[in-house]
């Protein structure tokens, strides 16, 4: 696999000590799923690309040595504490996004699910996106799986954690299946996707595509803040923008990069951020709307026995039993340091429950929202998001507590430790079905959310999206959009070979009227 | 722009990216972006509340902090966190250290500081916090209690009483002992 030891043509922006201008046939702005694809498509194909990412670069072998907080640190956007602001009657959720040469692909799971068929229909049948079709994306979706090497994570890869949830969900009649995942046979279940891999096993974007854009002449400038789009003529014309992590105090060195096509990868949360500020897309009064988040929870069973849940691949199984309630279970674990973190209790109460972190194992479940969130911009570089979940939304989520607290007793727990904070631990089948009709405070859930998307949706027109099928943004020439911000509604799954489908399919596209792009 | 070279000229391609076996450039840690995230009053907010969120009994249920050398440990990787991320995400922080600060009049409905109490009174403060039916309190010890907890389970002491049963946890799993087993 190339990229092993790290890329070639990356400059660090941070030591860049006077400001520049460049030009090249098509910038791309975000190194991420999206963007990562469009460079590299577009690399192979003999344009001449510049990678554009605010985040830091960091070398597989350097970042495979990170304990968990250092990831966090170097890697996570807001160093993990990105939050969306709950309106009314809301969880608590925090947003886990990567800020690195990679984007989110570092941190994933490495869950690889395409979009479901009904989704698709209801893309074509509802909102007339014809292009947006299951067979529409079939060629795409090869091609992606094909460069991750994607494969059925095996039984045997299943955590002592996961398989006791496998038991009782087939107790209770519900089918579970094997989760498909980006790591070839390499998996050697430590657990700790998320903070990246120490086998170096996960296909992030920065070990297969970004090579390939860079073999093919791509350059990567890291630590570089795009600001604005330059528009010349009604068109886009390139990006300018300004240089981080330079000394402690000195002004970041601005930059220009010409360029005839653009394309924003900049994620749901970020890409808004640009067309809000020059009133990209104002006419269709969707941008930073309609945010969809796949609100999740996780509940922690205490057994008898040890169970060592972090000995096993960190997600190997889910059950869509439950999907026409809108609700996918799947096994899930993380670190330890983390698990004890959420473990409800404070001083000698928490010790003793973190104590117990050996017989414990974790499961999840993350519901399929209405787009509730929105971005706006803030007072300062971040965006400011806020997320009013839907009655039926948070109706989802206590049944998905009650569902996951079932099955651990189920499972033989003694008792469960819901993410409900401050409620004591579920010890019995009644608790367990008293969690969905208590009177919580829904502030006093905790979620989290990993697969933001639809800030800057596609649409027919202008009037009803801010892009096209081809992810051209309406209005704008030249001017495209590759990341999870387009994707028109939920989609009820982890959402990186989407996002890395649909780009394929615009940087294809893109490909093909390059040369009248260029021209016009 | 005041004098605009082009980028190759400025940073010749490649030049700074590092190659297999090679050190990255030069300065001061790479890896790292060079500031510090909490304020003096952020620090001593977050020791407070870290001592007397990992603080357990002794045998004879009396009450005791996990030590200077945790909470040094702990408020030192918080402070990388904050100086890591936005300002916006290190000013909003500050507002939650002054909601910390103030929470003794909504907890034990005393106008006083939550670092000037003893232990056993910051503890009680926590639980009130965590058990409190306005969910916007719960969030204020979830906002502290998440990071903080995280950066402290992660080594020494902490993470050995968890029963982890490898060195750290950067080692990958130990496939010997699995397929031993």
């Amino acid at each position: 696999m190339s990229g092993e030891n790290g890329l070639d043509n990356v400059i660090f922006g941070r030591d860049l000590t006077a400001p520049f201008e460049e030009s090249c046939d098509v910038v791309v702005v975000g190194s991420g799923a999206g963007g990562a694809v469009m460079a590299a498509t577009l690399a192979e194909a003999g344009k001449r690309v510049i990678v554009v990412e605010e985040g830091a670069y960091y070398r597989p072998e350097d970042y495979q040595r990170f304990a968990p907080s250092e990831s966090v640190r170097r890697m996570f956007r807001e160093a993990g504490m990105l939050m969306a602001f709950g309106i009314g009657q809301t969880p608590m959720i925090s947003i886990t996004l990567g800020r690195a040469v990679g984007g989110s692909s570092l941190l994933t799971g490495g869950v690889c699910f395409r979009i479901p068929s009904e989704v698709h229909h209801r893309w074509e049948r509802d909102l007339g996106l014809t292009e947006l079709s299951e067979q529409g994306y079939q060629e795409a979706y090869d091609d992606v799986e094909k460069k991750l090497e994607v494969t059925e994570v095996p039984v045997s890869m299943r955590s002592e954690s996961t398989r006791r949830y496998v038991a009782a969900a087939e107790k209770l009649g519900y089918k579970v299946e094997p989760i498909h995942r980006n790591t070839g046979e390499d998996c050697e279940g430590n657990a700790r996707c998320n903070f990246t891999c120490p086998k170096g096993a996960k296909r992030s974007v920065d070990r297969n595509y970004l090579p390939s854009a860079t073999k093919n002449g791509a350059t990567i400038l890291s630590d570089a803040l795009v600001n604005r789009v330059i528009e010349k003529g009604g068109r886009a014309a390139g990006v300018e923008g300004r240089l981080l992590g330079g000394a402690f105090g000195a002004p970041g060195q601005s930059f220009k990069i010409h360029a005839p096509v653009v394309v924003l990868a900049c994620g749901t949360l970020h890409t808004p951020l640009i067309l809000l500020r020059q009133g990209i897309g104002k006419q269709s009064g969707v941008v930073g709307k309609n945010i969809t988040l796949h609100p999740a929870v996780r509940i922690v069973g205490r057994f008898d026995d040890p169970v060592e849940g972090w000995n096993g691949a960190m997600q190997s199984v889910y059950s869509d039993h439950f999907a026409a309630q809108g609700i996918k279970l799947v096994g899930v674990y993380t670190t330890v340091n983390f698990l004890a973190a959420g473990l409800p209790g404070v001083g000698p109460a928490l010790r003793k429950r973190a104590r117990s972190l050996s017989h414990c194992a974790v499961f999840g479940a993350m519901i399929h929202d209405e787009g509730g969130g929105q971005v706006r911009l803030g007072p300062g570089r971040e965006p400011i998001l806020s997320y009013k979940m839907a009655p039926r939304d948070l109706e989802r989520i206590r049944k998905s507590i009650t569902i996951l607290s079932e099955l651990s007793i189920t499972a033989g727990a003694r008792e469960v430790f819901t993410s409900a904070w401050g409620f004591p631990p579920v010890k019995n089948m009644d608790d367990a079905r008293g969690m969905e009709n208590a009177r919580i405070d829904a502030r006093r859930i905790e979620c989290m959310a990993f697969h933001p998307l639809g800030s800057a949706r596609v649409g027919k027109d202008g009037r009803s999206g801010v892009v096209d099928q081809n992810g051209e943004v309406f209005g704008v020439p030249g001017l495209f959009i590759a990341d999870g911000s387009i994707l028109p509604t939920s989609i009820g799954v982890n959402s990186q070979v989407p996002i890395m489908a649909s780009a394929t399919r615009i940087a294809w596209r893109l490909d093909e009227r390059f040369k009248m792009l260029r021209a016009s | 722009m005041k004098r605009a070279s082009r980028l190759a000229e400025s940073a010749p391609v490649g030049a700074f990216a590092p190659r297999a076996g090679e050190p990255f450039p030069a300065g001061a840690h790479p890896l790292d972006w060079r500031r510090s995230g909490l304020s003096a009053f952020g620090r001593k907010v977050c020791r407070s509340f870290t001592d007397a969120l990992l603080s357990d009994e002794n045998e004879k249920g009396e009450l005791f902090g996990p030590g200077d050398a945790t909470l040094d440990r702990v408020v030192k990787k918080m402070d990388l966190w904050l100086g890591s991320a936005s300002p916006d995400l290190s000013r909003a922080f500050s507002v939650l250290c002054l909601g910390l600060e103030g929470s003794p009049t909504f907890t034990l409905k005393r106008a006083r500081r939550f670092t000037s109490l003893p232990l056993a009174e910051r503890l009680r403060v926590l639980e009130m916090l965590e058990d409190h039916p306005n969910g916007l309190l719960s969030m204020l010890l979830t906002a502290f209690k998440v990071p903080l907890g995280t950066a402290a389970f992660e080594e020494g002491e902490l993470l050995a009483d968890t029963g982890f049963n490898r060195p750290d946890l950067i080692a990958a799993r130990d496939l010997k002992r699995t397929s031993a087993a």
